[in-house]
């Protein structure tokens, strides 16, 4: 009996470590008004070493704005750049595919130039989202709204 | 080829007034509370 629970216990043990998680969390991003290129970044944390070929990386705002449907004016998210000095896939990559939807959606998708890029334990640069809240539309702006990432890393 | 499930916790973006704003306003605010205290005390000297 005494072995049988001893048997559980260490092979709750080994799969609790063995089942690793990779998590982005973006949390609360504070913006100054009247501002252009402001630059937010986004990491990926790790519990294991893991690694990929490639990346999709969308941003929302809000409902996505007028352009997707939406009704939302968010502040403009202007570029998300996931090649930029010191982000994971800096150094292998092919040419980025980027593409936005103002003022509420861009993203940007790319595979890598060969190989795999390794993911470390830990957090890792990701990309780098800029925006703008200098520009000002007809409607005013929402000063609050929302950010969904949408990530896919094959 | 990524093995590990990705989690994402979403969150939101608010446009704050800078500090120098924040303080302009509290340093208005305090002035006005200065000044109604002393127009209420030079009334009831009178």
């Amino acid at each position: 009996m005494r072995n049988s629970i001893l048997f559980a216990l260490a092979l709750a043990l080994v799969a609790g470590t063995a089942q690793g998680d990779m998590l982005i969390d973006v949390g609360q991003i504070p913006l100054l008004p009247n501002q252009a290129g402001q630059k937010v970044n986004v990491f990926v944390n790790s519990d294991v070493p893991d690694s990929t070929q490639g990346i999709v990386f969308n941003v929302q705002l809000g409902d996505g704005g007028p352009l997707l449907g939406g009704v939302d004016v968010t502040p403009l998210i202007v570029t998300v750049n996931a090649v930029g000095p010191g982000t994971l896939f800096e150094f292998n990559h092919n040419a980025p595919f980027n593409e936005s939807f103002p003022p509420s959606f861009a993203w940007t998708s790319f595979a890598d130039a060969g190989g795999v890029v390794s993911i470390p334990v830990g957090p890792s640069l990701l990309g780098v989202l800029t925006f703008d809240t200098a520009l000002a539309p007809a409607i005013p702006r929402l000063s609050s709204s929302e950010i969904r990432l949408m990530v896919i890393l094959n | 080829m990524l093995l590990l499930p990705l989690t994402i916790h979403n969150g939101s973006i608010t446009i704050v007034p800078e500090p120098g704003s924040l303080a302009l306003a509290a340093l208005g605010l305090i002035g006005m509370i200065v000044l109604a205290y002393r127009r209420r005390k030079q009334a009831l000297a009178h």
